[in-house]
């Protein structure tokens, strides 16, 4: 019996998914619900798991471009079983020159994902992405060879066309958080099962000043800036070997204790690589925490086609005036990178001085955050 | 491959592979060997008496037996036949169980797992027919599962006689005697604790249904259907931890909320359900929270009275057309 192993369909992405790993030898036995293969769309890495329980023999190399549908491998009872059907590929391979096993056709449009803008300067960008300065590699010691494929590929093409089709530039504040995490302290009692952290409340907090500056919650589409009615915050994680940004949706209706759970399952599913496609679409303001590093500030690069995103460094103790005293305060940076195409500077330093207001007053942040 | 097999075989199966794959496991409780409801029926035959143990009528004593052997590295299995019996072990249940663990910094773990049968309509009266569930949610450390179909019978109680904490798994009359069936994986499987799962997709309103309620669910939904009303059922399958992402992802989609379950109105568990939702997710209930339990009264002896008491499809569907 043959079970056939095809690259499944992952939510709206179609183009570029690549086999990142074939976990298991060619031949080699494996169990039912077992992981044998990661493949990477341009937005997603996704474990493949066995059907059945045999011997597995792949039919895509890592590497190998790939598209919905494709046949990855097959899990068969013995070696002669999987022979048989290799050979009725083939000849059905010669019989209709069938396309599945040579490159997709879009090979020559490798790179281009972005859709929200003109085609030609992103078509450049990738061209350019595609021919890096020619390194002769020779007898060079090397430590490790990765392939730039996959969702490292998608982040560099979409961070290069994002600081190519804006305007893009950062201002930055720094913040009183002194207060904020009093009060985070305090959750801390009050709400045992959910450990609440400085990016929770960060969403939170977000949602609300956005509702007071419209068009730092937009995307420019076609001829038009289009502000969102609704508060969907990206909130990026860090990954071993990358960074994904998904979305909490609705974050201005959810409470403080929904959002945290929110955040704390989609970083659980993007560490064990889960994440389905769409939750990352729909995001219409990025929040980007340094949190644990050490990094006091940054210039967070823009998430297309949002407009805005806004980066927070290091929260730690600083030495500050407070009411006209030297003091030991908690305090970080609001680093805001926003598209000048659309936010005029001056908006954009209201909003980080409302956010910044926000933030540093429980009288205004304790309405929001409940 | 898959095959079909009813919920009483789900368990019995579940319970004989968890014995031959581990010896520490043995089942213990009243009347197991012979097995008047059938779960544990032919063990003895397989494991010997000595992993098949007869207990005497005395539930707080057997529970703090199997507590013992399951803190000197046994994992038992006790039965507590009628759910209403487990009241008398509420003292090992919920003062030591769940909590051992934590008292002895880590030292000890209680692996044990009880069962019992909850459910009316069976005409068994006031003692043998109540669905106590809801007693056990205050409890710290206890896990509590409740299945509703042979699949997810046996993968829960494998789970559960696995864990390295005291779980509790609660079987409805109904499923053991009604002979409901459905298909199971060949070979080996559990199902992890804390995942809901969506028995129908729906998009006007959410009903969260345990154990049998599935079924009256699902009935209540094809009946709706017929007035163009699209219902989303969901089998939490354990009821701590609970799977309250599944269960508010759909209420952020329908924005209305149904709890079923064969429990008492008063402090039950949609009494739990409908504070989270109100707490955390108020702005997406676009009606009041409702909740169809049983009413607070002593299960009747009269069958026409019991039937009255019972929840079921159409106080289902009376919820679901109060908020839509």
């Amino acid at each position: 019996m043959i079970s056939e192993i095809r690259i499944p369909k992952l939510g709206m992405t179609q183009a570029n998914i690549s086999v990142v790993e074939l976990t298991r030898a060619n031949g080699s036995a494996v169990r039912a619900g077992e992981t044998v293969a990661v493949i990477e769309t341009a937005k997603v890495s996704f474990e493949l798991k066995s059907p059945t329980s045999g011997l597995i023999f792949y039919l895509k190399k890592v590497k190998d471009n790939v598209s919905i549908g494709t046949l990855l491998a097959v899990v068969t009872d013995s070696q002669a079983a999987f022979d048989d059907f290799y050979k009725s590929l083939a000849s059905e391979k010669e019989e209709h020159a069938c396309s599945q096993f040579e490159a997709p056709e879009n090979e020559e449009k490798w790179g281009v994902q972005i859709s929200f803008d003109d085609e030609a300067p992103v078509r450049s960008v990738a061209s350019s992405l595609r021919q890096p300065l020619q390194v002769d590699i020779g007898d060079r010691k090397i430590l490790k060879r990765t392939p730039f494929v996959g969702m490292r590929r998608t982040i560099a093409e979409n961070l290069v066309a994002s600081l190519q089709t804006g305007a893009q530039l950062t201002i930055v504040s720094e913040a009183d958080m002194t207060e904020l995490a009093d009060f985070r302290k305090e959750l801390r009692l009050d709400f045992p099962d959910t450990q609440i952290t400085f990016v929770d409340l960060l969403v939170k907090i977000l949602a609300f000043v956005l509702k007071e500056f419209p068009v730092l919650n937009s995307s420019v589409v076609g001829d038009e800036i289009i502000c969102w009615d609704e508060y969907h915050i990206g909130v990026a994680v860090a990954l071993d070997d990358g960074l994904v940004v998904p979305v909490v949706r609705n974050a201005d209706k959810k409470s403080l204790v929904a959002v945290s759970r929110e955040i704390k399952k989609l970083s659980r599913k993007a560490r064990q690589k889960e994440l389905k496609p769409e939750t990352f679409e729909g995001g219409t303001f990025t929040l980007s925490s340094g949190g644990k590093v050490e990094t006091e500030f940054m210039t967070p690069i823009i998430n297309p086609p949002q407009n805005a995103i806004l980066g927070i460094g290091k929260i730690g103790p600083k030495p500050a005036v407070y009411q006209g005293e030297l003091a030991i305060r908690t305090r970080a940076y609001l680093c805001l990178t926003h598209d000048h195409r659309v936010i005029d500077g001056v908006p954009a330093s209201q909003f980080l001085g409302r956010l910044k207001d926000v933030i540093e007053h429980r009288k205004q942040f304790s309405k929001i955050l409940k | 491959m898959t095959r079909t097999i009813n919920f009483m075989q789900a368990i019995n199966e579940a319970m004989a592979e968890e014995m031959r794959n581990d010896p520490t496991v043995f089942v213990f409780g009243e009347d197991v060997r012979v097995s008047p409801f059938g779960q544990t029926a032919g063990l003895v035959d397989e494991f010997g008496e000595e992993r098949v143990l007869n207990t005497p009528i005395a539930e707080n004593a057997i529970t703090g037996a199997a507590m013992g052997a399951a803190m000197n590295g046994m994992r038992p299995i006790l039965e507590l036949m009628f759910c209403d019996f487990s009241m008398l072990a509420m003292d090992q249940i919920c003062n030591h169980l769940g909590q051992w663990r934590y008292i002895t910094g880590g030292q000890y773990q209680i692996p044990i797992t009880i069962r019992t049968a909850v459910g009316a309509g069976l005409r068994m009266a006031y003692g043998h027919s109540q669905s106590l569930e809801s007693q056990f949610v205050q409890a710290p450390g206890l896990i509590l599962v409740e299945p509703s179909t042979p699949y997810d019978a046996k993968g829960l109680l494998k789970s559960a006689i696995r864990s390295d904490d005291p779980v509790v798994v609660f079987e409805h009359k109904k499923l053991i005697f009604g002979g409901v069936e459905g298909e199971v994986p060949d070979g080996d499987f559990t199902i992890p604790f804390g995942e809901a799962v969506v028995r129908k997709e729906g998009k006007d309103a959410t009903v969260v249904a345990f154990g049998f309620m599935n079924y009256e669910a699902l009935a209540a939904a094809q009946e709706l259907l017929q007035d163009n009303i699209d219902i989303e059922v969901i089998d939490p399958r354990t009821i701590v931890p609970l799977d309250k992402d599944t269960i508010f992802e759909s209420l952020e989609k329908t924005g209305r909320l149904i709890i079923a379950e064969e429990c008492r109105i008063r402090g039950g568990l949609g009494a739990e359900i409908a504070a989270l939702a109100c707490g955390e997710y108020f702005s997406f209930l676009n009606a009041p929270v409702q909740r169809v339990a049983a009413p607070m009264i002593p299960i009747p002896g009269s069958p026409i009275l019991e039937d009255l008491y019972l929840p079921n499809k159409d106080s289902i569907i009376r919820a679901v057309k109060r908020v839509l």
